[in-house]
């Protein structure tokens, strides 16, 4: 596509003016912006930009010659190069360009109001031209308001040319319009794909779920905590394995924490809550997303139960339908990272728990039991107690075997 | 030497006539030439329609406004069915000037080679595009006359007293739509439980329900394991032990991909011929379009996919088919099911979190003149509000989706689809309530 030069209306009395010469010649690439060409009106010399991308195809007057306004001066085939390309070849310094743009601006708006009579500000008609859009025939239409200013351009722009879902990514990664070539309409797909081409950081907010996940670990941080650390046998684990690590450890922990109350019990306003049974925040997967649901009073529950407890919230967590109420209540937290082969690790207490165990792989018969305490509701001793408790509920045959035979 | 050769002559017409007029070499294989334009035109959607059109204008003669008795004549209809596609048959033959038609079933044994009958042709590229077959379940004699499909339907010279249709998918409810809107006695046969089991579960209360008002019987749990076909009709087992005897009965169990074309280890196949997003097979430059590429049994889904590679052919780089805008429906009576983009369904297994508005036909006046009063629509968006499809249950709910899928690919939110104004007195207003109520 060819877009024409016109020989510019520089001042009011100015009917013709005269090239004094030409700054580019055929084949030269321009862009927006670049000066093409010195014009002379009726006091002075003038630069003539040029508002489009492209290659010079040709030039219809020579330097010297004389010209009225409006006849075709020179001839641009338009480009499809992207608004980035253009970029990389911007290469003086940047000092520099911002003075010389100003310069150009300040002869492209005198241009811009010589030649239109619409009711924009300078800086809009600029805009508008260098986008070829005619601000007053738009006006007609109600596409822009009378008088239009620069944002309302960008507004223009914004909606011809992208779709509302793609223009919505576009302020999420913090990207402007003005990257891309603005000559077809841009949705979503484009819009990733260019952020992946460029490799660009992208900016994304951070959603209220996630908001409310950092607000819990930074709490939970600053809580006095210590650590203890530990092995389970894990033979019997390997022995009954018609029911998971995960149901064994819920209901050999439970069994712990009905022994130990400060395992029970949990900071609430000014006082300690304490609960007759044993209530399990168990982390689980859904997606990418980590949920802490409550296995409620685990004592009580068979390891029968337990398994379907585990399965009907793996479920809910499936289909979304997790509630809050089942994120409640409990006193003590266990993370089994064990599948995935990692030796041992601590976590961070969850909510308002007195602590939580950090469950890893099994190596030899022994699996790495770690615990995270709150001080203030367990001492070093009763929690060394707890784990000397834990070991042996894991070594007691009878208690696996009892635990079978209740169901 | 071709540039292309288009093996079936459905909707791959489409693609044919474009790549010919921009001066490609292009010829068009299809083993019966009467048949051009392929079962959409000469055995589907066409027909169908027209099927259904009279069967519900006679429906509509019955109300106690008319006085005076009307028959319906099938057999004019078969008669005007037939003029119809005769003529819309011409003018697909006219618009394939310029391109070589071989008659003759086409089938790929090599790579760029098409062998027809003892011939043998070359391409630089070979686009597929075989179609589907009504698929007869194990159990069950076909014999095109007590025992048919929805080929018959087209060429019957007398409607039987009662039928018997197996299967509720497309065509099992269009067949039962036309049949009891043209005063036949029907009965649907479902293999196992529910109708329409992938649509928004308040949808496929009402269409069961509407169905059910009009007089037909659903049997859930019927899976038939034999028939018996004798002068008086068919006798139908179930491997439930009930049976059934009928005069007549339509299998309509959906439709398998016609991959007997495929005679070569480089084109892979599984359910239908295994393609990539802009529809090449496993080996370059031979595509899959339509319904043996088993992604969208669909005329519509099939010329968006044979214009695709068209262009691609042509070296336009075309965006890839987003094959979830594409409208999918079922023109049922009074009401067709229309849904496009993601449904409830969708939504609920993919665990997105989006939001929902409804709205009930019975909210507008015209419903009651209509028979829509029990229409239902729903539209979804996600949490920032951009459309993500909707589900209508609506007279010709497939034009009323429209909007909706223009509002897709432009990927507008709901506010922006919403300041729409449609006319008065329209559904398409429903349309404008559910965006509001997003």
């Amino acid at each position: 596509m060819a877009y024409e030069i016109l020989m510019p209306q520089l001042s009011d009395s100015m009917d013709e003016g005269k090239l004094i010469s030409w700054r580019v010649k055929p084949k030269d690439v321009v862009r927006i912006g670049d000066v093409i060409a010195e014009v002379e009106s009726d006091k002075a010399i003038m630069e003539v930009q040029c508002f489009k991308n492209g290659e010079i195809e040709a030039l219809h007057i020579k330097e010297g010659e004389s010209a009225p306004v409006g006849t075709v001066i020179a001839s641009i085939k338009l480009s499809n190069i992207s608004g980035t390309e253009l970029n990389e070849k911007a290469d003086e310094p940047a000092k520099e360009k911002t003075i010389q743009e100003k310069e150009l601006n300040i002869h492209a708006q005198r241009q811009a109001q010589a030649l239109d009579r619409s009711m924009a500000s300078p800086k809009a008609k600029v805009l508008a031209m260098s986008h070829g859009l005619n601000i007053r025939s738009l006006q007609k239409v109600q596409r822009l308001p009378s008088p239009s200013h620069e944002k309302d351009i960008v507004y223009y722009l914004e909606k011809r040319f992208f779709t509302p879902r793609s223009l919505n990514l576009i302020k999420k990664y913090k990207l402007d319009i003005f990257d891309f070539e603005l000559s077809k309409k841009y949705d979503s797909k484009d819009v990733d794909e260019y952020v992946n081409k460029s490799k660009l950081s992208t900016f994304k907010p951070i959603g209220s779920f996630q908001k409310a996940l950092m607000k819990n670990l930074e709490k939970s941080f600053q809580k006095p905590v210590f650590h203890i650390y530990d092995h389970i046998d894990s033979s019997y684990f390997q022995l009954y394995k018609d029911y998971s690590i995960s149901a064994w450890l819920i209901k050999v922990f439970s069994m712990a924490m009905m022994e130990f109350e400060g395992f029970r019990s949990s900071i609430k306003d000014d006082g300690i809550l304490l609960y007759s049974n044993a209530s399990i925040s168990f982390a689980m997967l859904g997606g990418r997303k980590l949920y802490m649901p409550v296995i409620k009073d685990a004592n009580m529950l068979s390891i029968k139960e337990i398994k379907h407890a585990l399965k009907n919230i793996q479920e809910d967590i499936n289909q979304g339908s997790l509630k809050s109420s089942q994120m409640q209540d409990s006193t003590f937290g266990i993370s089994n990272l064990g599948t995935t082969g990692i030796e041992g690790f601590d976590a961070l207490i969850n909510q308002d728990d007195s602590a939580i165990a950090a469950i890893g792989t099994q190596i030899d018969k022994k699996i790495s039991v770690n615990l995270t305490i709150d001080h203030r509701l367990i001492d070093g001793y009763e929690a060394a107690l707890f784990m000397q408790r834990l070991k042996a509920l894991c070594l007691d045959e009878e208690f696996f075997k009892r635990n079978i035979e209740d169901v | 030497m071709y540039d292309i050769i288009y093996i079936g002559g459905g909707l791959n017409y489409a693609g044919a006539i474009i790549a010919a007029k921009k001066g490609l070499k292009v010829a068009l294989v299809e083993k019966d030439l009467s048949q051009l334009g392929g079962v959409c035109l000469h055995k589907g959607c066409i027909p169908s329609k027209m099927f259904l059109h009279y069967a519900q204008s006679f429906e509509q003669s019955k109300s106690e406004i008319f006085e005076g008795e009307i028959n319906f004549n099938i057999q004019k209809l078969v008669e005007k069915k037939d003029r119809l596609i005769n003529a819309a048959t011409k003018a697909v033959h006219s618009q394939c000037k310029g391109i070589d038609l071989i008659e003759g079933e086409g089938v790929v044994k090599e790579a760029y080679k098409v062998s027809v009958k003892d011939e043998v042709y070359e391409a630089k590229h070979i686009v597929i595009g075989t179609g589907s077959s009504p698929f007869i379940p194990e159990g069950i004699t076909y014999d095109a006359k007590r025992v048919i499909t929805s080929d018959e339907v087209l060429e019957l010279d007398h409607f039987p007293t009662e039928i018997c249709i197996y299967g509720a998918g497309a065509i099992g409810l269009e067949m039962a739509s036309f049949f009891c809107f043209s005063g036949v006695k029907v009965t649907v046969l479902l293999h196992s439980k529910g109708l329409l089991k992938k649509a928004n579960p308040l949808i496929q209360k009402a269409l069961k329900k509407e169905l059910e008002d009009r007089g037909i019987q659903f049997l859930e749990d019927h899976k038939i394991v034999d028939t018996k076909v004798s002068a008086k009709g068919v006798a139908i087992s179930f491997e439930n032990a009930d049976q059934i005897d009928t005069p007549m009965l339509l299998v309509a169990s959906g439709r398998k991909p016609n991959l007997s074309v495929v005679q070569t280890d480089e084109i892979k196949v599984q359910r239908g011929i295994d393609t990539d997003e802009y529809f090449q097979s496993s080996l370059k430059d031979h595509y899959a379009v339509g319904d043996c590429n088993a992604k969208l049994q669909l005329a519509h889904a099939a010329r968006a996919e044979v214009l695709n590679v068209t262009m691609s052919i042509l070296g336009k780089s075309p965006k890839a088919l987003n094959l979830n805008h594409v409208v999918q429906f079922i023109h049922t009576l009074p009401m067709s099911y229309a849904s496009v983009g993601q449904n409830k369904d969708m939504l609920e297994k993919s665990n997105t979190s989006y939001k929902q508005s409804q709205v009930s036909l019975r909210e507008f006046s015209a419903s009651s003149f209509h028979n829509a009063k029990n229409g239902l629509m729903f539209v979804y968006a996600d949490e920032e509000g951009f459309i993500l499809g909707a589900e209508i249950l609506a007279p010709d709910a497939e034009e009323l989706i429209a909007p909706v899928a223009m509002a897709l690919v432009g990927e507008m939110d709901a506010n922006l689809a919403g300041s729409t104004i449609m006319a008065h007195p329209s559904f398409a207003e429903a349309l404008e309530r559910s965006y509001f109520r997003l």
